[in-house]
């Protein structure tokens, strides 16, 4: 969809983490490993950008999708780690523009050196997509 | 006895601790760089067939994969026992360089800029690529787009920005297509202005840098790189070349015969081995690798723009220029040198050829194969069985080879700027920062992940904590 960018981010070798990177591919978005500022620019392009990646600490399977608003990180290197918010900031800086943002998040289950989603991440996995698809389709209304 | 200890190194690559020791005047009497990783790719790919190594070996690390595609291609093109067709020799010279470019922009522009630009003082919570991002956003916009630019063409080369699976035994899988051809040449232009203004901008900033420069592993040791047929400038195959730290050649030999020059050992403190010049013993023999060696090695760079700045450059030091903080100096003369490398061979109309890739069955018991990665000199060397299956593999990474001169770096800079009665973070930041200086590929010199604390301590020998500073 023009204007739009989904960029999913996560360790495929890590269990969950991988399902970023899965949902990127299926919605024909950017899988990448990790957030790094060579993205500020792709960002800086779009009018939204939808990030998605996994977390512990929650139920797996469940997820979550909030607006993302842009700032700075606080204290760390913004080398080793890149937050969807300081790339949001980072394309405002250099670039002059931030696009509107969202992250989907869903719990993971194992994040352990294994490749593969865990049964409960595979089965909640198209009930996001389909959010992500029904967030588009209303964005572009 | 009193002991600083800096855990974690920061913005490296990598991971690695430092422990201060010192006297009771606090006074830092010795000080060493531990490296914590451990991996064991050495190990683990016994028994796997040779020509799966590139790939493997590949996998060694995120930011020089294409270094050990190199270099390991190259041991497996001597097990074939073939001689790759010229212009598979021209692509991966090309994919080479590409990645030199973007490794010393990350290098560079987001892990040293930080203290280059905002002062080795700088507040810490400021002092780091999102602090350049603010201060000087064309400069962190240079940054971007030179990385893009070598992460880019190693796409377009070889199908994916990281762990390409192109160079391979015999030669490359797939040749250079003209759209793409055209599309790395387009992108050149802007390549080389990036590193001209960058050069120019760092050129005037280096005095501000005395201290650092006087200090940051700055004394006489050997230094080790290939070089060409001509002594010129070389990432791909080559003489390896030794010289003393007054700039004369001790010896130009065959890379394959390293094992004669070189000699390795372990330290009980660190996962990184140590090497040295053979003929000299340890620590006479100790040398440097990387950006700073192979401008002090090379009687030439070999392309207009890089050789003007290569000879401003050599008059930092007469022979040979010996202070490490000039790494990131001639960092930026190499990414100038790789781009317009890379300009001529995308003008030799055989690049296109076809002819990309060389088959053969196993041919020896044994292969070698060496070449410049962006932090030196990298080595491969395999044994394999009558079923082409690996035996043994040694693996010396350019890292290794400076791990003599950073460890006595670290040395030089503490007791140049730490005093151990009271700990201020700049001093702290000069210790790791003599580090950063010789962009340490910690991932590739080990072969293993460890995990990030952030504490520093100033202990009594009874472990009550007399000073703390956290980041």
């Amino acid at each position: 969809m023009p204007g739009v960018l989904i960029i999913g981010y996560g360790n495929p070798l890590r269990g969950d983490d991988g399902l970023g990177r899965r949902a990127a591919e299926l919605l024909g978005g950017l899988a990448v490993h990790q957030l790094t500022p060579e993205l500020a620019e792709p960002v800086s392009a779009a009018d939204l950008v939808i990030f998605i990646d996994a977390a512990e600490g929650g139920p797996p399977g469940q997820w979550q999708c909030r607006e993302i608003a842009a700032s700075a990180p606080a204290g760390r290197a913004f080398t080793h780690h890149v937050d969807p918010a300081a790339l949001v900031e980072a394309a405002a800086l250099l670039y002059g523009r931030a696009p509107r943002a969202l992250l989907f998040t869903m719990f993971g289950e194992s994040f352990g050196y294994e490749e593969g989603l865990s049964a409960a991440v595979e089965a909640a996995l198209n009930g996001m997509l389909d959010a992500v698809h029904q967030m588009l389709a209303n964005s572009a209304q | 006895m009193k002991r600083i200890v800096i855990d974690p190194v920061t913005r490296i690559e990598g991971h690695s601790k430092i422990s201060l020791h010192l006297d009771e005047q606090g006074r830092v009497q010795e000080a060493y760089f531990h490296v914590t990783q451990f991996r064991g790719f050495e190990k683990f790919c016994e028994g796997r067939p040779f020509y799966e190594m590139p790939s493997l070996m590949a996998r060694i690390c995120g930011i020089c994969p294409v270094s050990h595609l190199i270099a390991s291609a190259k041991a497996c093109d001597a097990i074939l026992a073939v001689r790759i067709p010229e212009t598979a020799v021209k692509l991966r010279k090309l994919i080479n360089l590409a990645q030199i470019v973007q490794s010393h922009a990350l290098s560079f522009f987001y892990l040293a800029s930080p203290d280059l630009l905002l002062g080795m003082d700088a507040d810490p919570a400021k002092r780091n690529v999102f602090g350049v991002i603010e201060a000087r956003p064309e400069l962190a916009r240079d940054g971007v787009r030179l990385r893009q630019f070598g992460q880019q063409v190693i796409e377009w080369l070889g199908g994916k920005r990281i762990h390409p699976a192109w160079v391979v035994a015999g030669g490359v899988n797939g040749k250079l297509s003209p759209e793409n051809h055209a599309r790395i040449l387009g992108a050149i232009p802007e390549a080389l202005a990036i590193a001209q203004r960058t050069l120019d901008w760092f050129k005037t900033e280096i005095e501000r840098f005395r201290e650092e420069v006087r200090s940051f592993a700055n004394f006489p040791t050997m230094f080790m790189g290939l070089v060409n047929e001509h002594g010129g400038l070389e990432h791909y195959h080559g003489k390896l070349r030794f010289m003393d730290a007054n700039g004369r050649v001790v010896a130009d030999t065959d890379p394959c015969a390293y094992a004669e020059n070189i000699a390795e050992f372990v330290n009980p403190w660190s996962y990184l081995k140590t090497t040295f010049y053979k003929p000299l013993g340890y620590p006479d023999g100790t040398y440097r690798v990387g950006p700073l060696a192979r401008l002090n090695l090379v009687d030439l760079c070999g392309t207009r723009l890089a050789d003007q700045e290569w000879a401003e450059f050599r008059e930092l030091g007469r022979g040979a220029v010996l202070s490490s903080f000039h790494y990131h100096y001639a960092r930026l003369i190499e990414i100038l040198f790789c781009v317009e490398r890379m300009q001529a061979l995308l003008n030799d109309p055989a690049i296109l050829s076809p002819h990309v890739r060389a088959f053969a069955r196993q041919n020896n018991d044994e292969g070698i194969g060496v070449s410049e990665a962006p932090r030196g000199t990298l080595i491969h060397h395999y044994k394999v069985d009558d079923q082409g299956l690996i035996r043994d593999a040694n693996l010396i990474i350019a890292t290794g080879h400076n791990n003599s001169a950073m460890n006595r770096g670290v040395l030089q800079v503490a007791k140049h700027f730490v005093n151990g009665n009271k700990l201020q973070e700049g001093m702290l930041n000069r210790v790791e920062a003599v580090i950063r200086a010789f962009d340490p590929c910690l991932s590739c010199s080990t072969h293993a992940a460890g995990r990030m604390a952030l504490a520093i301590e100033l202990q009594a020998p009874d472990g009550e904590v007399l000073d703390s500073l956290k980041r």
